[in-house]
Parts: structure tokens; sequence; C-alpha cells
């Protein structure tokens, strides 16, 4: 009921995807994250199958934001996060469960596809398959600011100025686990919950003097390190690894109490109007050799069987160095949130936010 | 130049040069104490560049301005014993009536109820007491001329500088300003410092008026002496209406000369300086100077033909004539006056005109005075 | 008469649509939408709930009076900045040199506000231009941050509003007669004097609708405050955009842009009614 009302306050958005939907059924209308749908793979796509694909570039909030305020209509397929999938779903409905049987299992690491099959599982339908997985964690200067490991050994007296994290949930998460607790497990009890977070919210007002900015932007953070006026962040193993590139000293380290890691599935929207040629492209991407590329493009490796042996050797290594056995073991994959949670953390980012 | 206590005003060698020319060409004059002084010179003449002069918005390129015996030249607009009533007033449109005579009075550091009072003293001498709170948009043309000059009067400038105020005005309204203006500068005592365009204006109100032209004074007198004995052939044209004719001297007896007219016409003029033969003159005669009669009667006048009538101009006591000579064909333009009846007199009819010597003048013309 | 009147109503056909469907539609489902308390458990209620919420939470009011404080404070600067430059454009500067003024107030404006706003990044930035210059010139022995601050928000917001104080100001200096400032000197004022009793008076219907149109762009400023504004820098669009995008709040968010905009109305129309100057002569000039 709601919804509709709401689509039309969205004309200017919906009424560009009413039309692009009018002109051709053969037509993918995808809605992704930047680097996850590189020219090249999408000329292969079009080459063998014929279908065209008009790519949407996005973030979780915003393909969220967009499909509900469209009630799942104006794209074919998405792709948020496997955390913010069931909460999403619950509440506003925006999305239809995956049949399974269409998807080439065999193509897909069988620990992340049985992973996010529970997460994204709403009854017994399940409304996610992964794509592309990777960490969150920390990315330093090794020259000048060696004893950074956790997320808490940021906030260094020493490091005055020279640090930024973002003002999200991720950093709630990562100070969680470097304060000893575990946020995760506390998700269905939101007394103990709010405790963490009560914890985590002192430790950051405390860091807060010593926080150059709160950064809101990749290319923010890249500009800052690069520039040496921070030595130290929180961030995203793939910007850390282009940083790398440019820059030897600098390097993505997964922090002891764990890096935090994400897997970005597929999900197709309520009211998609190209079904089959969703099913399609999960399928054409996740073949080794395509999803190589969008290693390469994205930055992040896929849950795509095989595709590591096209990998170039450059990626691998830098892996490698950021992640021992053990920080791979160590990884904190993010478990589906539950509804009404964020709400908790907004208070405690806002309060960080207005702090002194 | 001596510094003399009657003259408000005194200006020497006042020069402005602008980039590619002068505006102001090495003026001396001065001004009595109490008098209506007039400048009265075409657009572009300089009139306006020295008129900011006296008032403090130019600085002189040469010469010397001195207001009651002080130099004025390096002080500044604000701390000039002058004032001035712009050519478009410059009321201020966001104060009323007594806020806008405030004003001047604000900064003298006058304070609350002697302002008032002196307000409404001004006001008073202007007629206009009790439109204290008037917004200027509901004055009408000539009561804002009246506040202007009354938000300048009641700072009691040693100069009042007036830009052609009544320029405008419509025509009826500024007939009446013009004595309203003589009347307020008789009542104040001020020295007005006025000019205009405007010939007219000029010569009603004016004790002294000075005819500009090119940045320079052609003639500094009385209205009457501009009128009746211009000096140059410019103040003649400029001043009051006349008939110019351009004409060779053929010979001359004492003040009065025989001279023919380009069209042949034979005329005896009054002229004040030794006239050589030949030389080319500008001959004056005013169009009121010119008697008519009936054609062809004998008449006791120096100069009188027969003439016939091109054009008929009707307007009451101020119609005039336009006439051709009927052997010369030399066009003059008459004024008739009362004392002739325009009844009879249609477009075709021929009439006699006549004068005598002394009323009219010859000049030498500009080409043959200037070589 | 009948053919005149049916042109009429076409020709104001495409306002009455952009009106209704873009403007009004849209603000009363917004309020409908901010009456709405959601509960999954025991479904939805109407009621004052999110109005409610932002009272009882003094983070939000207290976001909502900085965010108008500085808002008044970057308009007053702006004012300050663009009177002189106005003036300037309006009564000295001649013809070519007078277009070529305006030109260049316009300029910032060829590329779009996110580019403006890292301009001023690359020049405030502890790396940046204005730093670096000032170690190599050896005023300071070590490179200093200009940016994050209040301060450096309030020079990106004067920078991003001045065109719009500055147009309105010309246009109405325009008209202010030479004379009238003459007349100001000649009386026996000084600069303060003229500038304070004749030209301010004179601009009054500029400066007002100059101060409407760059308080509202600074209230309803997003990028400026965000990315120059460092770690302090809240502002209340950003807390209606995180309602409306990173909670999924959007009866919360709903609720705020109605409170903004019931409060940036009762700031303008204190404004005018302090000025002495109505909305239709300031801005419907």
């Amino acid at each position: 009921m709601l919804n509709k009302r709401l689509t039309l306050s969205a004309l200017v958005l919906s009424m560009g995807a009413m039309v692009s939907a009018q002109t051709s059924a053969e037509t993918l209308r995808l809605l992704t994250w930047g680097g996850y749908a590189p020219q090249e793979v999408i000329d292969m796509f079009e080459k063998e199958t014929g279908i065209e694909v008009k790519v949407t570039k996005s973030n979780n909030e915003d393909m969220i934001s967009k499909l509900r305020a469209t009630g799942g209509s104006g794209f074919d397929l998405a792709q948020p996060s496997q955390d913010r999938i069931t909460g999403v779903q619950q509440q506003f409905g925006i999305y239809q469960p995956i049949d399974l049987s269409r998807i080439e299992h065999q193509q897909m690491i069988t620990s992340m596809l049985d992973a996010t099959k529970k997460n994204t599982a709403v009854g017994d339908q399940v409304f996610g398959v992964p794509h592309v997985w990777g960490t969150s964690g920390l990315v330093v200067n090794g020259e000048m600011a060696k004893d950074v490991a956790d997320y808490t050994d940021l906030c260094q007296k020493q490091y005055e100025g020279k640090i930024s994290y973002r003002l999200k949930r991720p950093t709630l998460i990562g100070f969680a686990f470097a304060l000893g607790e575990d946020p995760f497990a506390a998700y269905a009890d939101p007394v103990k919950y709010q405790q963490i977070l009560n914890k985590v919210e002192t430790a950051l007002v405390d860091c807060k003097p010593l926080v150059k900015t709160y950064w809101s932007g990749g290319d923010e953070l890249m500009n800052l390190m690069r520039s040496n006026e921070v030595v130290a962040a929180m961030a995203w193993d793939a910007g850390g690894w282009k940083l790398n590139r440019e820059q030897q000293n600098i390097q993505f380290v997964a922090p002891k109490s764990g890096a935090l890691g994400w897997i970005d599935t597929f999900a197709i929207p309520k009211k998609s109007k190209a079904i089959d040629a969703a099913y399609k492209w999960i399928n054409f991407v996740m073949r080794p050799e395509v999803a190589a590329k969008i290693t390469e493009s994205a930055g992040n490796f896929t849950a795509s069987k095989g595709s590591d042996a096209y990998v170039n050797e450059l990626a691998k290594a830098q892996f490698n160095t950021s992640f021992s056995s053990d920080d791979i073991d160590n990884i904190k994959w993010y478990p589906a949130v539950p509804a009404g949670l964020e709400a908790m953390e907004g208070k405690v980012l806002d309060r960080v936010q207005a702090a002194k | 130049m001596a510094a003399n206590a009657n003259f408000d005003l005194e200006c020497e060698q006042l020069s402005k040069h602008f980039a590619d020319f002068t505006a102001v060409d090495q003026l001396n004059f001065s001004v009595e104490a109490g008098s209506f002084f007039s400048i009265l010179g075409p657009s572009g003449c300089g009139k306006t560049t020295l008129l900011r002069m006296l008032a403090g918005f130019e600085s002189p390129s040469e010469g010397e301005i001195r207001i009651h015996q002080k130099r004025v030249n390096e002080l500044a607009p604000n701390k000039r014993p002058v004032n001035m009533v712009f050519q478009h007033l410059a009321l201020f449109p966001n104060m009323n009536v007594a806020e806008n005579i405030a004003y001047g009075l604000k900064r003298r550091g006058i304070k609350g109820s002697e302002r008032a009072s002196k307000i409404k003293d001004v006001l008073e001498r202007v007629g206009l007491d009790g439109s204290q709170t008037k917004q200027i948009a509901q004055l009408s043309g000539g009561q804002k001329q009246r506040i202007a000059i009354a938000r300048s009067l009641v700072l009691e400038p040693r100069l009042l500088l007036l830009d052609e105020p009544l320029g405008a005005l419509d025509l009826k309204l500024r007939e009446k300003m013009k004595v309203e203006l003589k009347h307020l500068q008789r009542e104040f005592g001020t020295t007005f410092i006025y000019i205009t365009h405007d010939q007219s204006e000029a010569l009603v109100m004016s004790d002294k008026v000075a005819v500009m032209n090119n940045g320079r004074f052609e003639q500094l007198a009385s209205p009457q002496q501009l009128y009746y004995q211009p000096s140059s052939a410019f103040v003649a044209k400029f001043v009051g209406q006349t008939n110019a004719l351009s004409a060779v001297v053929c010979e001359q007896r004492q003040d009065v000369a025989l001279v023919k007219t380009a069209h042949g016409r034979h005329l005896i003029v009054a002229t004040s300086i030794n006239q050589s033969a030949k030389s080319t003159v500008d001959v004056f005669v005013r169009p009121e100077a010119i008697g008519i009669a009936e054609a062809g009667q004998e008449l006791k006048a120096d100069n009188q033909f027969d003439v016939k009538v091109e054009e008929c101009l009707f307007d009451g006591a101020s119609s005039t004539l336009v006439v051709r000579d009927i052997h010369h064909n030399d066009l003059y333009r008459v004024a008739p006056g009362a004392s002739f009846s325009l009844h009879n007199v249609v477009v075709g009819s021929t009439l006699r005109i006549f004068w005598d010597a002394k009323q009219a003048m010859c000049i030498h013309s500009e080409v043959s005075s200037e070589s | 008469m009948k053919a005149k009147g049916l042109g009429f109503y076409l020709l104001l056909l495409p306002f009455v649509l952009w009106f209704v469907l873009l403007i009004v539609l849209p603000h009363l489902q917004m309020f409908e939408l901010s009456l709405i308390k959601r509960d999954y458990a025991a479904g939805d209620s109407i009621g004052m709930y999110q109005y409610q919420q932002f009272f009882e939470e003094p983070l939000y009011w207290r976001t909502l009076v900085r965010t108008v404080w500085m808002s008044l404070l970057a308009t007053f600067i702006t004012l300050l900045v663009s009177f002189p430059v106005a003036f300037f454009i309006a009564k000295v500067a001649k013809g070519k040199s007078k277009r070529l003024l305006l030109l260049s107030c316009l300029l910032p404006f060829w590329v779009s506000e996110l580019v403006r706003t890292y301009g001023w990044m690359i020049l405030l930035r502890e790396s940046g231009v204005i730093s670096q210059g000032l170690l190599a010139l050896g005023l300071t022995d070590q490179p200093i941050e200009f940016l994050y601050n209040d301060v450096s928000m309030l020079i990106g917001l004067v920078y991003t509003s001045m065109l719009f104080m500055v147009v309105p100001l010309v246009s109405t200096l325009e008209g202010l007669d030479q004379s009238l400032i003459e007349a100001g000197y000649d009386l026996g004022g000084n600069g303060w004097n003229v500038t304070h009793s004749i030209i301010v008076p004179y601009a009054m219907p500029g400066i007002v609708s100059g101060c409407i149109m760059v308080f509202m762009l600074c209230l309803g400023n997003y990028l400026t405050p965000r990315l120059l504004g460092g770690k302090d820098s809240l502002w209340f669009t950003e807390q209606i955009f995180t309602q409306f995008i990173t909670r999924f709040n959007w009866e919360l968010g709903a609720a705020f842009g109605g409170v903004l905009l019931v409060v940036s109305s009762l700031v303008v129309s204190l404004g005018l009614k302090l000025s002495g100057q109505s909305f239709s002569r300031t801005l419907g000039r």
C-alpha cells in the first residue's frame, strides 16, 4: 500500500526505468557496484546471448532505497551484500526467491554458496547467491605507523591527526571485536548488543580528537593516504592493494581481531522483467575465466571455483602478504542483520559525530 | 585678483582638463554675496563640470576656487560651506520629508528638539510646513523642488549650487517655479549659483548671467545687458530670439553703418566700434523691435520695406510672423505684440516692416573676428 | 474570447503540472509519511511520534539549530563580501569590464559543485597549495591543516553562494542614482553615513532577496558541509539523508523534512519582518 504511494515520489527515478523496459525485452538492467560489470565482460555476454546489459552503479544503501522506492521494479538484477538481504526482505519485500535449480552450482565455491544460502534465507526460500567477496581491515603506511595491528591501535596519541575511518557500521563492528567482544553473537540479543555498542561508543568518542576526518568516499581516503596526511586507516582490502601498487610502503593489514568479511550477492528484484537474462548473467560471470576478469577490475576475489588460476600473480601475491592462513580462518563474516539493529547503531554513530 | 569681502565666490584661472578635451578653460570670475548668479550655456559647454568643481566632486586641473576668501580646492564636498540642488533633486527615497532635511543637520551634530524646530522653520519658509511625515513619492514636482532646496538651505550654506533643477518639470510648473526660486533666493539671502541651458530661466531669475561656451565665458553681465548689448554673435544668438543676417559693410558714419545683406538689401544699423568697409558682419534685429504697418505706407524709420507673409504663428500676445523681403528675399521673424492686430493677416498678405538703426546692431562675424 | 481563454489555460498548464506534480504532491506525501509510526509487531499507527522523536533527541534539534545558525552566519559573511563587489560592478565598473566582472562571478558555476568543493580541498588541505606555500616561504615550519573545520566549511558555503547575493545586489544598486550618493556627501555625510543611510536602505530589497536565496541554499547544502566540514560537521540535510538512505527510516526523514521546511519559512518571514520588506517586493520583482 505504502510502496504504491511512494512510487509517485520516485517518479523521476522510475520513469527512466519504465521507458527502458518498454524498448526491448532482451535487456538486462543491472544494479551493481563499480567494477563488477566491466565493459569487456558485457561485450562478451552480449555477443554470446544477444542480451544487452545496462549497468547502474550503486552501493548497498542506494540499492535498497531505489528498489524500495519502486517496490522492487526498475531493475532486473541487483547485487546487495548478503547481510543486507533478509532484514530488508522482511520489511519491504523487494526481492523474489532464487530458483536454485537454474544456478550452475558446480561453478561456485561450495562453502561460500552454502553460507550465502543460509544468510539470505527467509523461511525456506533463498534470496541470494554469492558473487564477489572481500574484507575490510586496516590500510597502514609501513614506514610511519608500523605498530598498527588492530582497529584500536589507530587510537594512539602519536598518530594524532593522522588516522581516519568511516563513521559507518563496519567501524562499530571492527572496534567491538578489537575490544574483545563478539557483536555478531549478540545480534539476536538487543540488550547485550546495546552494551557492546555503548562500550564502542566510549572508545570512539575518546578516539575522536585523534581522527583527522571521517572519510566518506574511496577517492577521499586514497588521496589522504597517498599524500601521507593519513598514515593508518580503516579501509577495504582492494583499496589497500591499489595503493600498494602505487606506493610499496602502504599495505592492507588483516587486523589481529579479524578482518570483516563480506560477500556481495546476486538477488533478483520482485518485479524483474528479464528473469531469464538474470540467470544467464549469473551463470556467465561465474565461469572461472570471466570471474578472473571481474577480479581484475573490481580488485576483489569471486566465489567462482578455479578462477584463481586466471588471476594475475601480483594480485595473488598481495593477497598472500595481507592474509596468512590464520588470518583467513580469522575472517569474521557478516551474518544477516536483524531488523531494528541499524536504528540502534545509527544513534551511536550520531552521538559520536555530535561529541566534542 | 585680490580677495574681496563682498564676494562669496572667486575663481582664478580655473581650468579642468579631461584626457582628450578641456571642459573649463581658465575662468576668472567672482560672485557677489547674496546675488543670484546664473551660468547659461548649451549642453557640453562645461557648466556642469564648473558646478561640480565648486561642489567638490571634481578637482580643478589648474587655478583656485575661493569661497568667502578661503581656498577650498583641497576641501572634500562634505567639508565645503556649499550645498547643491541636483538636477533630479536626489531626495532620499527611503526617508520622509523631515528625515531628508534632518540628514544634513544630523551630520552637523544638531540634536533632537533644535533639529525639529529648524526643520519646521525651513519648511515654513518654503511654504510646506506640516508635510514633515510625508513620503517623497507623495509629493508633487513643485513640492519636491522646494523640499530639495529646503534640505540644502537649512544648513545655511554660503553658496547654493543649482544644477538645472527645473529641467524635469513641465512647462507651466517651470514658469511658476522660476518666480518662486527668485523669491526664495531673496527671502533667504543666500548666494545662488544656477546653471541652465534655458535662457529664459537665466534672464528671469538672475542678477548676473555668465554665458558659457567651449569652457569659457562669452559674456558676464546683467540680463538686460546680455539681451540688449550682446558682446558676441554667440551671445546674441543664444540669448533671446533674434533675426541674424550676414552683411558686408559699405560705409560708416559715427555710430551708424550702412551695410548690404547677402541678398542685396541695404540696411542702416548701429555699431559701437569702427567697422572697416568691405568687412563681413552679422546684423541682429530682435523680432519685437520690428514694427509692422500697412504695405506701401511711408514711415519715419531708418529701415522700411514691404514683405510677404510666409507663415503666421498665432499665439495671442506672443504671436510671430515669418515674412520674406519682397525684393531681396531675406527672411525675418516678427513679433507684432499688442500694437498690431492680426485679424486680417493671412499667408500671402503683404505688409511693411520697419525699424530704427539703433534697434539693430552689427557684430564682426565669427570667422573674421577670430582671424 | 473563448479561444483566448483556452490559450491562457494551455500556457498555464505546464506550470500547474510542475507545481502540483513535483511540489505539492511530494510534499503532501512526505507529510503523510511523517505521521506514520512503524511497528512490525503491533502494526503501523498514525500520530506525531516522529515529530516527538525530533524534539526528544537533543542531537536532532541541536543539529537543526546549528545548521540554521551556521547558515545565517554564512549568509551574513556572504553579504559582507558581496556588497563591495556588487557595488563595484554596479556603480564603478563600466561597459566591458562590468560584463567581464559579472561573468567572473558566474565562472565557478560552469563546473559542478563537487569539483568546486574539491578545488577548495586541494587548496586548504594539509599537503595543499596554501599550506605548502606558507612552508616554502618559511612562514611556518610544519604543514598546517586548514580543512575539516567550521571555518573551511563557511569559506565553501560563502564561495558557493556569492553569485546569488551579487546578482540581486547588482540589479538593485544599478538603479541607484549616482546623485543620491553625491547628495549624501554634499550634505555633510562621510563614507559611513552615505553607506549606512543611503546606499544600504536603497539596496534593501536586493539585500533581502539575496539573503533569502543564500540562506536557503546554505540550509539545503549537503556536499560542502560534508566534505569541508570535518568530524563535527553536523548538517541537518545530512541527517535527512542518513534517515532516508542509510537508516531506511523514511518516516523520521520525512518528519525532518517537514521541520526544516517550517523552520526555514519561519526564519525567512522573520527576516522579512525585521527588515520591513515584503516577499513580493524582494523576490517577486
